[in-house]
Order: structure tokens, then sequence, then C-alpha cells
């Protein structure tokens, strides 16, 4: 039997499938993750100076808020990715409690300060843009309170992992933490739709029309891969710091 | 330029320098943290 009608079989699919599962191991990621960083770096550069020339030289002044508006192209990247890198750190949890790998909760814990940072930006850019728009930094309502308390879930994790000194017992602890905070994530998505919010409604939607501009919404979208692409670039340098932590924490063991 | 105009007469346009500004200083500091958590572990063994 030939080379190509085998890989279809059963046991062809078996093989694929342990091939990358291979890459769970943290002694072959670990070399893979050094090589990848500086191309992931390299790309969130090029990307957010596009972005950024887009952004403040292509897309055209808005009618109703004028040069204010610009917020955009650093404001809705970092809420997106605030959102979207707690989902990913939730499901790298779940990975880890029931498949129980080692590698899925150190990716947890390097995503994690990315992501708090993400809803920081999101926040401070927001409340610079509320000043000049709405006249104020701050209101409680829905969406500003819901991702405050997305920050607070991120620093709940960062805080909960260092607390406990026992790796195994922090991973788990902070799985169940990441986890039950995924219900914030429709709360943030959903809340100018389910409440009266002082903050606007979705913009842009994957089932709608855009409601802007092309060239605005080129430069967001740019700033949203340039974001994406530094928070995988920092993630993998950050787990690669994690494995030799980890890796001390062993042969200090094997010592005592 | 009218963004820069913005800026320089104190009108709005400071409100997006402040926020790309703070952004800029948020992430440079998360690579700076990086940077020195890497070069702490770089003598440790790799797994």
């Amino acid at each position: 039997m030939s080379q190509a009608s085998s890989s279809l079989g059963p046991a062809g699919v078996q093989r694929g499938g342990s091939r990358w599962l291979a890459y769970a191991s943290p002694a072959r990621f670990y070399p893979l993750a050094g090589r990848m960083a500086p191309w992931f770096f390299a790309a969130a550069a090029l990307l957010a100076l596009a972005g950024l020339w887009v952004g403040f030289f292509v897309a055209p002044t808005d009618a109703q808020q004028g040069e204010v508006y610009r917020i955009i192209f650093i404001h809705v990247p970092a809420a997106w990715m605030s959102m979207f890198i707690y989902g990913v750190m939730a499901a790298y949890c779940a990975l880890a409690l029931v498949l129980r790998t080692r590698l899925s909760s150190m990716m947890a814990s390097a995503l994690a300060p990315t992501g708090a940072l993400f809803t920081a930006i999101a926040l401070v850019s927001g409340a610079l843009w509320g000043q000049p728009t709405w006249g104020t930094w701050w209101v409680w309502d829905a969406r500003l309170t819901s991702e405050l308390l997305l920050l607070f879930l991120y620093l709940g994790f960062i805080a909960l992992e260092s607390a406990i000194d026992e790796p195994r017992r922090a991973e788990r602890a902070c799985a169940v933490l990441a986890l039950v905070g995924t219900v914030n994530l429709p709360v943030i998505y959903f809340s100018v739709q389910w409440w009266n919010t002082l903050h606007q409604g979705a913009t842009v939607s994957l089932t709608a029309a855009p409601l802007m501009a092309r060239t605005m919404l080129a430069g967001m979208l740019l700033m949203t891969l340039a974001c994406w692409m530094y928070a995988i670039a920092v993630a993998l340098v950050r787990v690669r710091c994690i494995l030799r932590e980890r890796g001390l924490a062993g042969v200090a063991r094997a010592h005592a | 330029m009218t963004l820069l105009h913005e800026i320089f007469a104190g009108g709005h346009g400071s409100f997006v320098a402040a926020a790309f500004a703070s952004a800029f200083v948020l992430v440079g500091a998360e690579l700076l943290m990086l940077r020195r958590r890497s070069r702490r572990t770089k003598g440790l063994p790799p797994p």
C-alpha cells in the first residue's frame, strides 16, 4: 500500500494527531517557542506601524467626534484582545484540568499578564475617550464595570498563582478561577444590548456591515492583528521563562 | 496635521496623544519586566 493511501486511514489520523500532541511536551515546545517568538515580534511591529499609519494619516476625521475618535485604533483592539486572551486562557485551563497537560497551565500563566495589560489599556484609553465625548472619565455602566471586573479576574489569577507555593495546586486553583470567570465574557460583550449603557453599541459585527469608513476599519483591524502577534510573542517568551523556572524547581527538589 | 495642531493647541487631540502614550508606556513596562525575567532565568537549565 502506498504511503499516501495509508495516511488516510485511522492509523494515519492517529499518527497526525500524536505529531501535534508531541508539541505539548515542554522539551519539544521550548526550542520551537524560542524560534517563533522573534517572528511574532517582527510581525507585531510591522502591523503596528501599518495600523498607526492608516489610523493617523489615511483614515479621515470623524464628522461627529473630530480627531478624538482616533483613540479607537488602540481602545477597540485592546478591548477585543482583553476578552479574547481571557477566552484562550480559560481554554488552556480547561485542557489542563481535563488532559492534565502542564504546558497548558503554563500557557495560561504566560497569557494572564498580557491579558491584564490589554484590559488596563482598554480602560485607560476608554477613560481618555470618555472625558471629551461623554464629559466624564468614568461611569458605573454595565460595559465599563464588567471590563473592570475582567481586570480584577486577571489580577486575581496572577495573585492566586503567586500565593500558592506548590505549582500543581496553584495550577488547579487558577484553572477553576479562570473557568468561573468566563461567565463575565458574554456579560461584557452583550452588556450594551442587555442594559441601557452610556457606552455605545457595537460598530463592528460578524453578522452585519460595519458602521464606519473602510479605512477606519482597516486601521483598526491592522492594530488588532498587531496586538494579537504581540500577545503570542510575549506569551512564548514568558512560557520559556516559566519552563526554565520550573526546571530549576525540579532540580532543587531532586537535590533536597 | 489637524491632529498635531489639536494636540499642540490643547484640543481633544491631546486625549488621543495621552491614550497612545499610556498604551506604549504600559507595553514598554511589560517588555522591560519580561526582559528582566528572561535575563534572570537565562542561566537556568532548559527542560
